[in-house]
């Protein structure tokens, strides 16, 4: 695994990732896929994935009006915003 | 049963505000004055929980200054019942870690002894509790209060997933993100649940389980993990000796041999399932509608600039693997097929709970590492062993069996999903054999 793979998969998830991580993750790549290896020889056919642990939720709750937040407590959490909206850059040029 | 254990909030308070173990966010002035079953008692909050009067930061730069403008329901349910916040602790950074060595205030190190470590992610939790706090509030998602229990002697507690509402819990890995806490008994801690369990309609998989009056009882069989030549030789003669105590007692216990296998897949399949997880979770802190943003010349670099700053190192090392895992060609090899082996983890253990009442192991192979040695010393599956109670579900308590180097260690408690009321029965027994040795007094 190269720096340059490392960097390129973060920058996807939108980070530019420290320096430090990365040399941490190089040094340490052989140990990770050691520990990969470790679940390559388990014998999985036929068996069900477990993606959680309750049933998965399959219904919608019907659309009825709850508390909610002030809307001007949560725009001050914004670092920019005026009396309605959050302010970003545009978006669209 | 009441709190044995309730705290003394002017002694806390003293202690926390004199706290130089970079442990403390915030004390808290006042004594909470409603009345209910937890009147007077003290307990901390770990820095996860959503909180209407107070910023919530996860212990992470991003979120410095953010105010959720709302009560985490477990939070809710310990005020209304007469509960004293007298402090909000610090953690691993977005409780991403296992040493207590992540936070954005420092490194926490342990109360017992300062050069090992506490433990984590809840490790402001666990470097705080005195006699003077009752219990600490934090959330276990891999053992982080169990193991921290272990390494400072106290008792730590998981519920069945879903048994406490997790809204207002930031999330970590959805699917195995658990609130749980610390206390100094099994009864303090079957004190809490009796407040925190409940269904809430803001939490859709939480459930409702009942805990009925519980007292203390006497395990029929008793299934333990064969697992001593993995074990300090300390700890594995303490364990060996617990064993053949409960067998004079005329419980059954039944040995089981080790399936290696699964059992060194713990690791992995917890790394790639909540790292995997957690990118996805945390791709909401951009800086757009709350934390700190840093601005870049568009959206893009704005967000970009706002998380590399935001997130510490051991943040962008999960997520970067995070994303490695979820990368399109390690989406079946990987992560697909860690969710197979978890069934597979979650069988085998389910097995072992159903053909007996309860499954114990040692906490951990060895007492709190020096942090001279951390990254350093072999490790074995026992290292990881917790987290299969994060995989399967199923509850977990983990209370004090000796100490070695005047060290605490503990031994671990399980029983099958949705079976807590069996595991706190049979806790509260094992409780009192082993203080009746006389070790823990």
């Amino acid at each position: 695994m190269t720096k340059e793979k490392f960097i390129l998969m973060t920058n996807k998830i939108l980070i530019n990732i420290d320096e430090k991580v990365l040399d941490s993750l190089q040094e340490e790549f052989y140990f990770i896929q050691e520990n990969m290896k470790r679940i390559e020889n388990i014998n999985i056919e036929g068996v069900e994935p477990m993606a959680r642990i309750s049933k998965p939720i399959t219904f919608l709750r019907e659309d009825i009006e709850g508390p909610s937040l002030d809307k001007k407590k949560l725009l001050s959490n914004a670092t920019y915003h005026d009396d309605d909206y959050v302010i970003m850059k545009r978006i669209l040029k | 049963m009441m709190i044995i254990n309730k705290g003394n909030f002017e002694k806390a308070r003293t202690e926390l505000l004199n706290d130089t173990n970079n442990a403390v966010i915030q004390v808290f002035e006042n004594k909470n004055n409603k009345i209910g079953r937890l009147s007077d008692t003290i307990f901390t909050l770990k820095d996860v929980f959503a909180t209407e009067e107070w910023a919530t930061t996860s212990s992470s730069n991003i979120l410095i200054g953010f105010k959720p403008y709302y009560n985490a329901t477990a939070f809710k349910k310990l005020i209304d019942e007469g509960a004293t916040v007298v402090a909000k602790v610090f953690c691993d950074e977005l409780a991403m870690a296992g040493t207590g060595t992540y936070s954005r205030s420092g490194v926490i190190t342990n109360p017992l002894d300062s050069k090992r470590l506490v433990g984590g992610s809840s490790s402001g939790s666990a470097a705080t509790l005195t006699k003077n706090i009752s219990f600490a509030l934090g959330s276990d998602t891999g053992d982080s209060v169990r193991l921290p229990a272990s390494f400072i002697g106290k008792v730590g507690f998981k519920p069945s997933y879903g048994a406490v509402s997790r809204w207002g819990l930031f999330a970590y890995a959805s699917s195995l993100d658990t609130v749980s806490w610390f206390t100094h008994n099994v009864n303090d801690a079957l004190e809490v649940a009796k407040v925190l369990y409940g269904i809430d309609e803001k939490d859709l998989t939480s459930i409702d389980l009942k805990l009925a009056d519980i007292s203390v009882e006497k395990p029929k069989i008793i299934a333990y993990l064969d697992c001593f030549e993995y074990l300090n030789k300390n700890i594995a003669n303490k364990y060996l000796e617990l064993i053949k105590k409960l067998e004079s007692k005329g419980i059954k216990v039944k040995k089981i041999s080790l399936n290696i296998d699964l059992l060194n897949a713990i690791k992995p399949v917890y790394d790639i399932i909540s790292f995997s997880e957690a990118s996805s979770n945390l791709s909401n802190l951009t800086g757009v509608h709350f934390g700190q943003r840093i601005e870049g010349e568009d959206w893009k670099e704005t967000f970009s600039k706002t998380r590399t700053k935001g997130f510490g190192f051991m943040v962008q090392r999960r997520l970067a693997l995070g994303s490695f895992y979820l990368e399109k060609d390690n989406q079946e090899k990987l992560f697909l097929r860690a969710q197979k082996i978890r069934r597979l983890i979650n069988d085998w253990f389910t097995n072992i709970h159903n053909e007996s009442d309860i499954l114990i192991y040692p906490s951990s192979p060895e007492i709190a590492p020096l942090l001279v040695d951390l990254g350093k010393t072999p490790q074995n599956f026992m290292n990881w062993i917790l987290a299969n109670s994060n995989l399967i579900g199923n509850p977990s308590i983990s209370l004090k069996l000796g100490e070695y180097e005047k060290m605490p260690f503990n031994i671990s408690i399980d029983s099958k999903i949705y079976n807590d009321e069996k595991l706190f029965s049979h806790s509260l027994y094992i409780e009192k054999m082993i203080n009746e040795g006389g070790e823990n007094d």
